[in-house]
């Protein structure tokens, strides 16, 4: 009885800390919003005029671009304007686009929602794809397997994103005419016509991060396989399978998943030149339109998103790699 | 059936079947194990050849010999288990009637861990860091004996008393890295003795760790592998604890066994060249002496068509190299050597010290008070020194007990909180970096490691010239060069080390280039912090015959702090003991030695293994 007693005691007594450590590292990644937040607002920031400009064209006289910017309110400091806008952001509101004049969260969320349905997929598909290889391929070291993966994922990770894209809407989009050339669909078609528009994205999101993912992951099995920790398992008369989860590529896993964190982070921003190739309708090709309108309104609501992201992302690689390493955890 | 099976002379044929009646008297059978390295380039490079070894039922076989000779290769491989660049050539470890060597990984899963069982050197790389120690056990135990649990839980926890883990309760849920360096070896034990297995291989369990720790846990293994009439192989290279804890000992060198016999035998009968310069090579405290180092490097693979050990040995004949040696009794103990009747009869001794006149008073240190940060306590509390011209200094003490710190406070790297470091009779400032250069050459540091001493991206030569440029003034390019050639012959090293890496020298060599750039600073006072700790028994002499000549020849005041009692013993005329952080006792060594006046020196006199010493070899 009183054995339990302790065991619940320390278990408690963990508990009450692991949550103070991810408190504090969520208070760290608000701070780090925030900051970023400051800096998105001032960086696109442009003078009154120019945004008037923008909204109401050129051929416009001086009265009626400054009766728009007192109207608007530009003509204030941009700390306030900055006040203005970030509390309008915490409830959701991103403002009104001054040159579409649509609402920006009814613009963005659904390519928001396409993105990460992307994200989400390619991260399924390639993370026990990379992780399957990389110990497929640890384990036959220096055998013709592993140099001819190794080969493929030096080509993988080499070749620019669009290329891959591009080869790629050829093979099956053009010469095998398998799947659609563009994601279009997803706004115009139904049902396996939506489909099919994810498709190739996917794939070719999963073949830009997976190989990098393989070839860290490999090295990192590699060390583990080697290990006098996975000695003496192998001396303890353990299963393989038991050996291999446990031992090995649970203590390789801190490296894998900082890769996977750094791979996460790129798919966002690789996302806006993977989404140009298909003209799928996600967050990263509305960036590059918005940009190219001086869509001020927009471009800040896309990058404070992705920026919260980046820093979300990061957070949970922390708190996993925390997770799996408790040598981590104790610190 | 080769030259190699010789030792087996004298038993007789049936043994080479298992017994049908009743048990066993042999736990395991090795009969010419033969290995070899597969070289990068696909090359076979053999390193273990026709090894004999009959481990008797319930008893402790020792295998001892420098790092290289192919012990642990061997105590590996006799359990069925080798690493991925290992061939066997040939041979057979008999398990009962199931040959190791040749039986499937699948089926030897079903052994090791059960019956067969290991554990290494350093616990805490050879236990799962992410997996709490729970975890750990049960591995083994839910697949070897199906517990699981409550009686899982108790037994775990039963496992953990047995081996003096202190509130095992909360131990099975914590990890291999909150403990300290012996607790995690009192763990990796309990993990290989979980199973109950029959065969026991230990590799160097000990090395490693402190002396006390040492004698805690050698102490602690055989209780329970006496109780548990469990068989082991005891790999190590240290023949005094050895002697003390085997029953057999094997002296291995070059892949081959040199010498086998009862553990008392070996150590007072020695009738191999080789086991004779190992006890030379190891201080002694009952009968301190000078070591003497042996020559030379073990070689990299067995040697075929002569005795691998001639190079090395100082009773080398001609004959020697002519024809390999068999393993034969010649009338005593099995051993391969010519001349094995020739040798002088009982155990070596050491060459009587040499006294050192001792000059003035150069370094005094007054109440050094070290701390790693204010809200601590110190680490260092008020501990105080003199060290005379060409006078050396030992500190004793376990790990933790503050002398490293010590010697870091008075070298300037931690600046002290209080208390005064003066040279000859000048008061120096607390940190190094208010001291003036030529106050810096004065007081040279030697670390421990150096691996992490060395900067890996220089060569040796530019290593050594560093201190040469700063701390002797203009020389020109022969004056230089000159000086570097003098400073490798004095630490007997070769001068082509002078383009090598660090990466590229062995441990001894990189720790005599650490010797060699504090003498380039031409210093009066030496801190010495454990500097052969890390080395084998072989390689430590001739460093500890190095820094004894050297000093002698330069009359520097050396400080050298130690956990190894026979080493300060042989070196020092003056012996601080320290714990906590402060001084325990203090006095000339010979008289605190022989009469401790503290019950912890008497404690850390107790943990120390001794070999029997007599006379000196002859020329």
């Amino acid at each position: 009885m009183a054995l339990q007693d302790t065991a619940t005691e320390t278990r408690g007594a963990a508990g009450a800390r692991i949550l103070s450590v991810v408190a504090g590292r969520l208070c760290f990644a608000a701070i780090t919003i925030l900051v970023m937040s400051i800096v998105t607002f001032a960086s696109t920031n442009l003078p009154p005029e120019d945004i008037a400009r923008n909204a109401l064209g050129r051929e416009v006289s001086q009265e009626q671009l400054e009766s728009y910017i007192s109207a608007n309110g530009l003509d204030r400091s941009m700390p306030v304007r900055y006040v203005e806008w970030l509390s309008a952001l915490v409830t959701g509101d991103f403002g009104v686009s001054t040159v579409t004049g649509r609402n920006v969260s009814a613009d963005i969320m659904p390519k928001l929602g396409n993105t990460l349905i992307l994200a989400l997929f390619t991260l399924a598909i390639s993370l026990p794809l990379a992780l399957g290889l990389a110990v497929y391929m640890a384990l036959r070291t220096g055998a013709w397997q592993d140099v001819t993966l190794l080969m493929v994922t030096t080509v993988f990770t080499a070749v620019p994103e669009f290329v891959t894209g591009l080869a790629l809407i050829l093979l099956f989009g053009v010469l095998l005419n398998w799947l659609p050339i563009d994601s279009t669909g997803l706004i115009f078609g139904t049902g396996m016509q939506r489909v099919s528009a994810y498709v190739l994205p996917i794939v070719t999101m999963v073949l830009v991060t997976a190989p990098y993912t393989i070839r860290i992951a490999r090295s990192a099995i590699r060390e583990s396989l080697a290990s006098e920790h996975t000695r003496s398992a192998i001396l303890n008369g353990l299963s393989r399978r038991r050996i291999l989860s446990a031992y090995v590529v649970l203590p390789a896993a801190v490296p894998i998943i900082n890769t996977l964190a750094l791979n996460l982070v790129y798919l966002i921003s690789g996302v806006v030149v993977i989404e140009n190739v298909f003209n799928f309708p996600g967050i990263g090709r509305r960036l590059v339109e918005a940009i190219t309108t001086g869509d001020t309104v927009t471009v800040q609501a896309i990058a404070v998103l992705m920026g919260a992201m980046f820093i979300f992302i990061n957070f949970c690689a922390d708190l996993l790699a925390a997770y799996v390493n408790p040598k981590l955890r104790a610190k | 059936m080769g030259a190699w099976t010789t030792m087996d002379e004298q038993r007789t044929e049936a043994t080479d079947l298992p017994n049908p009646l009743g048990q066993d008297a042999d736990a395991l059978r090795i009969s010419g194990l033969t290995l070899a390295y597969r070289t990068p380039d696909n090359r076979l490079n053999e390193v273990v050849r026709g090894v004999d070894l009959t481990l008797r039922r319930g008893e402790i076989l020792g295998l001892v010999g420098e790092s290289g000779c192919g012990k642990s290769t061997t105590a590996l491989a006799a359990i069925g288990f080798r690493s991925a660049d290992i061939r066997v050539l040939g041979g057979e470890a008999l398990l009962g009637a199931d040959d190791l060597l040749s039986m499937p990984r699948e089926a030897l899963r079903a052994i090791w861990g059960k019956r067969v069982a290991f554990v290494a050197q350093q616990a805490g790389l050879a236990l799962n860091a992410s997996l709490p120690i729970g975890r750990l056990l049960a591995d083994p135990i839910q697949k070897h004996l199906g517990l699981t649990g409550e009686v899982l839980r108790r037994y775990q926890i039963e496992l953990l008393r047995r081996v003096e883990i202190r509130d095992p309760e909360q131990a099975l849920a914590k990890f291999v890295f909150q403990f300290s360096g012996g607790q995690q070896q009192r763990l990796a034990i309990a993990i290989a003795l979980s199973c109950r297995p029959e065969i026991l291989v230990l590799d160097e369990p000990t090395t490693g760790l402190d002396a006390t720790t040492q004698a805690h846990i050698s102490a602690l293994l055989v209780t329970l592998v006496r109780e548990g009439g469990v068989s082991v192989i005891y790999v190590s290279h240290d023949l005094a604890l050895l002697h003390d804890i085997a029953d057999r000992i094997a002296v291995m060198y070059a892949g081959e066994i040199v010498e086998i016999g009862d553990a008392d035998d070996i150590v007072t009968a020695p009738r191999h060249p080789y086991t004779r310069a190992l006890m030379m090579a190891a201080p002694s405290i009952r009968t301190p002496g000078m070591v003497a180092g042996i020559p030379g490097r073990p070689p990299l693979s067995t040697v075929r068509g002569g005795c691998g050990f001639a190079p090395r040995c100082r009773y080398v004949l001609d004959a020697c190299t002519r024809q390999d040696v068999a393993l034969l009794a010649r009338g005593g103990h099995p051993v391969r050597c010519l001349r094995a009747t020739e040798l002088p009869p009982g155990a070596p001794g050491l060459a009587p010290l040499e006294s050192v006149p001792v000059g003035d008073v150069v370094l005094k240190v007054s109440d050094l008070v070290c701390q790693y940060s204010k809200w601590m306590t110190p680490t260092v509390r008020g501990v105080s020194l003199e060290v005379r011209h060409g006078e050396t200094i030992g500190i004793i003490g376990e790990s933790g007990s503050g002398k490293s710190t010590f010697l870091r406070g008075i070298a300037g790297l931690l600046p002290p909180t209080s208390g005064r470091v003066e040279f000859r009779g000048k008061p120096l400032a607390g940190s190094v970096a208010d001291r003036h250069r030529a106050e810096r050459r004065d007081l040279q540091l030697i670390f421990q490691n150096p691996d992490s001493s060395l900067n890996p991206r220089q060569t040796v030569g530019a290593i050594l010239k560093r201190p040469i440029r700063l701390f002797r003034g203009r020389l020109d390019h022969a004056q230089e060069h000159a000086l570097l050639e003098r400073l490798l012959d004095d630490v007997q090293l070769p001068r082509a080390v002078l383009h090598r890496y660090p990466a590229e020298l062995s441990g001894g060599q990189k720790q005599r280039i650490a010797i060699a750039r504090a003498f380039a600073a031409d210093p009066a006072v030496l801190l010495c912090d454990e500097i052969t700790s890390a080395l084998d028994v072989s390689v430590q002499a001739s460093i500890l015959e190095i820094l004894v000549r050297l000093s002698h020849e330069r009359g520097v005041a050396t400080i050298f702090v130690s956990h190894d009692l026979a080493v300060v013993r042989m070196l020092a005329a003056t012996t601080l003991v320290m714990r906590n952080g402060a001084l325990v006792e203090a006095g000339p060594t010979a008289e605190l030695f022989r009469s401790p006046h503290h019950d912890y020196t008497r404690t850390l006199l107790a943990a120390v293994h001794d070999l029997p010493r007599g006379a000196l070899p002859q020329p």
